[in-house]
């Protein structure tokens, strides 16, 4: 990171800023938290919720597409206001910090639900990728073409690390099915009935069993529009034209 | 001015203690919520849709890692109302205050029930529920059957006691591939390891950026021209390393999980079809509907029904079921030992009367006015449905002959009110 910088403020300036700062980053953090997990709740939800909704068709294509909208946001952001490449991962770290308090005291210690049934998907891997496309390409448009994709196809293997073990098959009376299903079976939900879950319903398995490169791709190509979209939000909304009456 | 403030002082102090002393008796005043708000469910969907019957509990009091199975039967009413969705799409649940126990299995008569299936009206299926208690606590448990687009139909609900320590809780199964894993803490190490690790990796990253004091100077300069400045080419190289690492490590974890577990296979979802029970041919007992009204004042209703009796035996009505609520006939009595388990504030051991011929001889036809009274209509939230928007009521009677054998029909129709 460069240090030039316009001019050096003095020693009581510095310390008066890095305090703000030091208020500022992480309020922001939390403010992202809270909209950016009410936002995943709303949209990716029981997807992101449950370890037997994590198929290889919606889940794959949600998650990204909905995810990559806070990131487009922020790069804006943080982009046009202060140069800094972090708008991908400073969103993902906010709303995986979010997820995890809310998994572990919400569902795990409040209703008992095991922590392996209500891991959230991880973003991260793409968030790095996307933001350091991002500052090589310095350009909003190349990131949307190159950069959204390579997010939503990271997705899928790097959640394939921690989630291939609840692939393993098993069988209960007779019946075959995966680690995951038996869990989601078996730890009851009441208001999330089988019915409900969408698992491959669709025509993105139309290449025989390829449904993961296919979803993964679909994601991409959504992406990559989404991104432009929510860029364009993000920097409609990173303004002080709204308050401008005020100050 | 102190005056004022004193004075002001003085009352937010008092308004403070109110509060305080409000919110303790609260606390004290105020029960757990613990039952499942089956009463708020309207009569219309009680009422009409899955009629449940001979639900039991095998125990009643059990410890960590015990099963309780709780089981009985339904008929899918014919006369399910319009207004629902009919159960094409059915899945059988159970409904307890989250999994404090294990759903170790379920059967619709006799089929495997992980899946969802289709029910059909007017005929009458058997199910049960295998439970491995995992918490202990007192816990209310209910028969459930999800309807899709018409929601959670609730069934009776029983008290079962868990004792012992959740820490023994164990819920081992051996997968096709040989391995015995507890499904309560499976995977978990690698969950953590890989979630932590993508954490660091992205905290990295941040840090690189985010060392205060950052924001007040690089904003200053991008608002006066020198933004491109910010960026080095030591930046440059740094990102280019993230950008490699992320797609490499990614790559390696994928391929360290196929070789971890290469047998995997694509989460399963089906519709398991159910045959419902065989039905006699011929009705052995018929009845028909003449006049159903609800008095408001007695809490009482009352139905004229012409019955049919096709069997061979004298019968008598010993039973009105509806919306899990027992109304029984004291002169026939509780007649099984299910019945005698059965939730005591859903049973009405005096709250069916039988007037006209109570003894129906073979072959014969007589008209019954029966009445059903109980203070269960208000208190299970049933005499509402005179304010439905389709006042039909519905439920089964049960009639038995000197053998105590039973025999059972729906009966349902229009319900008119009587407020006075």
């Amino acid at each position: 990171m460069s240090n030039t910088l316009p001019s050096e403020p003095n020693a009581t300036t510095a310390h008066i800023i890095k305090a703000l700062e030091w208020i500022l980053i992480p309020t922001l953090f939390f403010v992202i938290i809270g909209s950016f997990h009410i936002h995943m709740m709303l949209t990716a939800g029981d997807w992101d919720f449950w370890l037997d909704w994590k198929d290889r068709e919606w889940w794959i294509v949600l998650s990204p597409v909905v995810t990559i909208t806070f990131c487009a946001a922020l790069h804006s952001f943080f982009w046009k206001n202060f140069r800094l490449p972090i708008g991908a991962t400073f969103a993902i770290l906010a709303l995986l910090t979010g997820e995890w308090v809310v998994r572990i005291t919400g569902f795990h210690a409040w209703s008992h639900y095991p922590i392996n049934l209500v891991t959230p998907a991880t973003f991260l891997a793409g968030a790095v990728a996307i933001d350091a496309i991002f500052l090589l390409t310095r350009s909003m448009l190349l990131t949307a073409i190159l950069g959204a994709p390579v997010y939503a196809l990271l997705f899928f293997p790097s959640n394939w690390a921690w989630l291939a073990a609840f692939h393993v098959p098993v069988e209960l009376h007779d019946q075959v099915m995966t680690v995951a299903d038996l869990i989601g079976f078996e730890y009851v939900r009441t208001g999330t009935p089988e019915y409900i879950r969408m698992i491959e319903r669709g025509t993105l398995r139309t290449f025989g069993q390829h449904s993961v490169a296919i979803s993964s791709f679909f994601a991409a190509f959504l992406s990559s529009l989404v991104y432009v979209l929510w860029w364009f939000i993000g920097k409609s909304f990173s303004s002080l034209k709204y308050i401008k009456e005020r100050i | 001015m102190t005056k004022h403030f004193i004075k002001n002082t003085c009352i937010s102090q008092r308004l403070t203690s109110l509060l305080a002393c409000l919110l303790l008796i609260l606390l004290v005043i105020s029960e757990a919520a613990i039952a499942h708000g089956e009463r708020s469910q309207e009569p219309t969907l009680r009422m009409r849709t899955i009629q449940w019957y001979d639900v039991s509990w095998s125990k009643d009091k059990i410890e960590v890692n015990d099963t309780v199975i709780v089981r009985g039967k339904f008929k899918i009413s014919k006369n399910w109302p319009n207004a629902i969705a009919k159960p094409d799409v059915a899945f059988l649940n159970i409904s307890i205050p989250g999994p404090v126990f294990v759903r170790t299995g379920s059967f619709v008569n006799g089929v495997n029930m992980v899946n969802s299936t289709r029910f059909e009206l007017g005929r009458d299926y058997e199910w049960e529920v295998h439970l491995k208690a995992r918490h202990p606590g007192r816990w209310h448990v209910h028969a459930m059957l999800n309807v899709e687009g018409a929601g959670p139909i609730i069934g009776p609900g029983q008290y079962v006691e868990v004792t012992g320590d959740h820490d023994d809780f164990i819920n081992e199964i051996s997968t096709i591939t040989g391995e015995v894993i507890n499904l309560d803490t499976y995977g978990l190490t690698n969950i953590i390891s890989w979630h932590a690790f993508w954490a660091v990796f992205g905290f990295c990253w941040l840090a690189y950026w985010l060392r205060p004091p950052v924001l007040f100077r690089r904003y200053q300069a991008v608002k006066n021209g020198q933004g491109d400045e910010l960026i080095c080419k030591k930046d440059r190289i740094v990102a280019a390393i993230m950008l490699s690492l992320s797609i490499t490590i990614t790559f390696i974890g994928y391929q360290w999980a196929e070789s971890q577990w290469p047998e995997t296979i694509a989460l399963q979802s089906a519709s398991s079809p159910v045959e419902p029970l065989p039905q006699p041919e011929m009705a052995f007992v018929k009845t028909k509907l003449i006049k159903a009204i609800y008095r408001v004042p007695g809490r009482s209703m009352e139905m004229r029904i012409e019955v049919t009796n096709n069997t061979n035996h004298s019968i008598r009505l010993g039973e009105f079921n509806s919306a899990t609520v027992r109304f029984i006939n004291p002169n026939v009595g509780l007649v099984d030992d299910i019945a005698k388990k059965y939730p005591k504030h859903l049973l009405a051991t005096h709250g069916l009367t039988v007037t006209g011929s109570p003894l129906i001889k073979p072959k014969q036809t007589v008209t019954l006015k029966i009445v059903a009274q109980d203070a269960s209509w208000e208190v299970e939230r049933l005499a509402s449905l005179i304010y439905d928007p389709d006042s039909r009521f519905g439920g089964l009677l049960f009639f038995y002959n000197e053998f105590n054998t039973r025999y059972i029909t729906e009966i349902g129709g229009t319900l008119s009110p009587r407020f006075i």
